[in-house]
C-alpha cells in the first residue's frame, strides 16, 4: 500500500501537465513546467539519493527559465485561451488518463520499480505525447517533449542510477529547452 | 595520449572555437574541413596501441579514455570507421560554401561527427543513444533558413529522434537484465521489440518514415542531406555492433523476416512515391527511404555477402545524397520553383549541377556503371535465393526511382538551347560536382578498386565475417 506522500507527486504531475496542456498562457505554462519537475524530483527521491535527484529539479527549472526568458512581452506566443478548445482538451485528457491507468498493470509486470514512479512516469509520457500530437506551435511541442522526456526520466530512474546517465539526461533536457529558444528566435527572425 | 582524445576531444575543441568565429565563413570552412581531413588521414596512417618513435621521444596512442566509470574505446580495427566519418565530414564541410547553408553548419557538423564518434566508441554502447540525441539537438540550427519560420519537417525530425531515446535505453536495460531473470526469453523478446521501435524512429523505418520527405522539403536541403546520410550511417554501424555482440540476435529468424518485410515496404513506398512526386526537394527524401530499405534487406540476409553490401552501400549513398542536395540547394538559392515541370531546359543553364544531380539520382536507382549497381546487386542476388516474389517488389521500387529520374531527364532537355540563357556556374561549383561525379563513376566502374577497401570497416565486427 502506498502512502499519501508517495501518491501526492503523481497527483501534482497530473495536475501540472493538465495545466500545461490546456492553458496557453506562457507564464502559467512555465509555472506548470516547474511544478512538473518538482513532481519528478519528488518521485525520483523514492529511488535515488537526494543529491542526485535534485539534479533533475534544477535542470528542469533551468529549462523553464531558459524558455520563459526568451519570450518577449509583446510576443505572439502570449495568446488567449478559447473556452471550447479547453473543454475539448479536458475531455481528451480524461479519456487518456483512463487509458493510461488501464495499461499500468501490464507495465508493472514488466518494470520492477515502485508503483508511484510507474503512474507518474506513464502519466507524464502520455500527456507529453498528447501535447506533441495536438500542437502546431513549436514552443508547445517543446513543452510536450519536455513533459514526455521527464516522464521517461522518472521511469528510467527506477532502473538506472548512473551519474553519467543523469548528466547526459540533464544535457538533453537543457538542450531541448535551448532548441525551443532557437525556435522562438527563428520565428521572430533573430537567428538566421 | 589516447585515441578518443585525438578523435573526439580535439575536434570537439575545434568545433567550439569554430562556433565562436562562425561569422567568418571561409575561415571556418578551411579550418573545419582541414581538421576533418587531417584526422581522417591520421586514422588511416597511425596505428592505435603501437609505439611511434619521435626523435628521442616515443609516442603511444592508447585505445581507451575513461570518464565517470565509463570508457570511450577506439581500437585499431575501428580506425577505418573513424577515417570514414571524418573524410565525410571534410566532404560535407567543403561543399557548404556553395550550398549557402547558414553559419552554424561547419562548427555544428564537426561537433555532430565528433559526437557520432563518441557514440560509436562509448562502452557500454547503449549510452550511445544519449550521445546521438545530443547530436540531434545540435543539428537543429543547421536547418534554419533566412527569413523562414520553423517548419513542420524540422519539428517532426526532432520529435521522432527524441522519442527514440527511451526505447533504445529501455531495450538496453532489458538486454542487461535478461540473463539474470527467471523469464529471460520474454525479457529478451520485449527488449528486442523496444529496440526495433527505437531503431525505426531513428532510421525513419516504416511507419515512422514521415519526417524524411518533410525534412527534405522544410529544412535547408544540404543540411537535410547531411542528416539523411550521416545519422543512418552512424546508427547502422551502431546496430552492426549489436549484431556483432549479441550472437542470439543473428539467430532470430523473426527479426530477420521483419527486417526483410520492412525493407521491401520501404523500397516499394519510396520508389512509388518518388515516381509520382512533383517536388524536387521531397524526391531526395523518397530516395533516402529506398536506401534505408536496402540497408534493412542487407541486414536481413545475415550472410557475409549481406554484411559486405551493408557497408559498401553506405559510401555511394553519402556521396550521392551530398551532390543531389547540393544541386537542390543551388537551385533553391536561385529561387527556382522546386516543381520539376519548372526545370524545362535547365540542363543548358546549369550543366554541371544537373549532371551531378542526375549521377547522384541514378546511383540511388542502381543504374549499371554507377556504384548503386555493384552494391545493390549482391543484396538482390542474396534475396533471390530466399524469395523470388521479394525481388519483384524491390524491382518495382527501383523502377519507381528510374521513372522519376527519366521523367526529370525528359523535362530538363525539353527546350531548345539558347545561348543567352546560359548562367555561369562558379569554379568551386564545377570542381565539387566534377569530384562527386568522378568519384561515383570510378566506384561504379571499378568497384573492387574504389569500394572494396572500405570493407576494412568490417574488421571491427569480427563475429560477422
Amino acid at each position: 500500500m502506498n502512502s499519501l506522500i508517495d501518491i501526492l507527486p503523481v497527483l501534482l504531475a497530473g495536475l501540472s501537465s493538465l495545466i500545461l496542456f490546456i492553458n496557453k498562457k506562457l507564464r502559467w505554462n512555465i509555472l506548470a513546467l516547474a511544478a512538473i519537475y518538482v513532481s519528478v524530483f519528488w518521485m525520483v527521491l523514492q529511488v535515488w539519493p537526494t543529491g542526485l535527484a535534485v539534479v533533475k529539479l534544477i535542470a528542469g527549472w533551468m529549462a523553464g527559465a531558459i524558455l520563459g526568458s526568451s519570450v518577449k512581452e509583446d510576443s505572439e506566443l502570449l495568446v488567449e485561451d478559447k473556452k471550447v478548445e479547453q473543454r475539448f482538451k479536458l475531455v481528451i485528457v480524461l479519456i487518456i488518463w483512463i487509458f493510461s491507468f488501464s495499461i499500468m498493470q501490464s507495465i508493472k509486470i514488466r518494470l520492477p520499480i515502485p508503483d508511484p514512479l510507474i503512474w507518474g512516469g506513464v502519466l507524464l509520457i502520455i500527456m507529453g505525447i498528447l501535447q506533441i500530437g495536438m500542437s502546431i506551435r513549436p514552443i508547445r511541442i517543446i513543452f510536450g517533449l519536455l513533459t514526455a522526456f521527464s516522464g521517461f526520466e522518472v521511469l528510467y530512474a527506477g532502473v538506472e542510477q548512473s551519474v553519467l546517465v543523469a548528466g547526459f539526461l540533464v544535457i538533453i533536457t537543457l538542450g531541448i529547452a535551448l532548441v525551443g529558444v532557437l525556435f522562438i528566435q527563428q520565428e521572430e527572425g533573430e537567428i538566421v | 595520449m589516447s585515441a578518443p582524445f585525438i578523435w573526439i576531444g580535439i575536434p570537439m575543441i575545434f568545433s567550439l572555437i569554430l562556433f565562436f568565429i562562425r561569422a567568418n565563413r571561409l575561415i571556418t570552412i578551411i579550418i573545419g574541413g582541414g581538421i576533418s581531413a587531417f584526422l581522417a588521414l591520421l586514422a588511416l596512417t597511425f596505428k592505435i596501441e603501437s609505439v611511434f618513435p619521435l626523435g628521442p621521444l616515443s609516442l603511444e596512442i592508447s585505445s581507451t579514455f575513461s570518464i565517470l566509470g565509463r570508457n570511450f574505446v577506439i581500437t585499431d580495427s575501428e580506425r577505418f570507421i573513424v577515417a570514414l566519418m571524418f573524410s565525410m565530414c571534410a566532404f560535407w564541410t567543403s561543399g557548404s560554401r556553395i550550398s549557402g547553408t547558414n553559419s552554424f553548419f561547419v562548427p555544428n557538423v564537426l561537433a555532430i561527427i565528433t559526437l557520432f564518434m563518441a557514440a560509436l566508441s562509448v562502452q557500454p554502447f547503449l549510452y550511445a543513444a544519449l550521445i546521438i540525441e545530443i547530436a540531434v539537438l545540435i543539428s537543429i540550427p543547421i536547418f534554419f533558413q533566412r527569413g523562414q519560420p520553423v517548419k513542420q519537417g524540422i519539428i517532426r525530425f526532432l520529435v521522432f529522434q527524441t522519442l527514440a531515446v527511451p526505447f533504445i535505453l529501455f531495450s538496453g536495460w532489458g538486454f542487461d537484465s535478461a540473463p539474470s531473470s527467471v523469464d529471460s526469453q520474454a525479457i529478451y523478446f520485449q527488449a528486442g521489440v523496444l529496440l526495433a521501435i527505437g531503431l525505426g524512429l531513428w532510421l525513419a523505418i516504416f511507419p515512422f518514415h514521415t519526417w524524411v520527405p518533410l525534412l527534405a522539403r522544410d529544412g535547408h536541403p544540404y543540411s537535410a542531406g547531411f542528416i539523411f546520410s550521416m545519422i543512418p550511417t552512424t546508427i547502422l554501424i551502431f546496430f552492426l555492433d549489436f549484431f556483432n555482440t549479441f550472437s542470439w540476435l543473428r539467430e532470430q529468424s523473426l527479426l530477420l523476416t521483419i527486417s526483410q518485410i520492412l525493407g521491401i515496404v520501404m523500397i516499394v513506398l519510396g520508389g512509388l512515391f518518388a515516381a509520382f512526386q512533383r517536388e524536387l526537394t521531397r524526391l531526395v527524401g523518397y530516395a533516402v527511404m529506398v536506401e534505408m530499405g536496402f540497408s534493412l534487406l542487407a541486414l536481413s540476409l545475415n550472410q557475409v555477402i549481406g554484411w559486405q553490401s551493408y557497408i559498401l552501400i553506405l559510401i555511394p549513398r553519402i556521396i550521392g545524397i551530398a551532390i543531389c542536395t547540393l544541386a537542390i540547394s543551388i537551385w533553391k538559392n536561385k529561387e527556382l520553383n522546386m516543381d520539376i515541370d519548372s526545370f524545362q531546359g535547365e540542363f543548358y543553364k546549369s550543366t554541371y549541377t544537373m549532371v551531378g544531380f542526375l549521377v547522384g539520382w541514378f546511383t540511388f536507382s542502381g543504374l549499371p556503371l554507377l556504384p548503386g549497381f555493384p552494391t545493390k546487386l549482391p543484396i538482390l542476388i542474396g534475396l533471390s535465393q530466399i524469395s523470388i516474389s521479394s525481388i519483384i517488389f524491390v524491382s518495382i521500387g527501383l523502377f519507381g526511382l528510374l521513372v522519376a529520374g527519366f521523367r526529370f531527364l525528359a523535362i530538363i532537355f525539353s527546350t531548345s538551347y539558347k545561348e543567352y540563357e546560359i548562367e555561369s556556374e562558379s569554379l568551386l561549383q564545377k570542381i565539387f560536382f566534377s569530384i562527386g561525379v568522378v568519384l561515383l563513376l570510378a566506384m561504379g566502374i571499378f568497384p573492387s578498386v574504389f569500394l572494396n577497401p572500405f570493407l576494412e570497416i568490417l574488421s571491427a565486427f569480427a563475429n560477422l565475417i
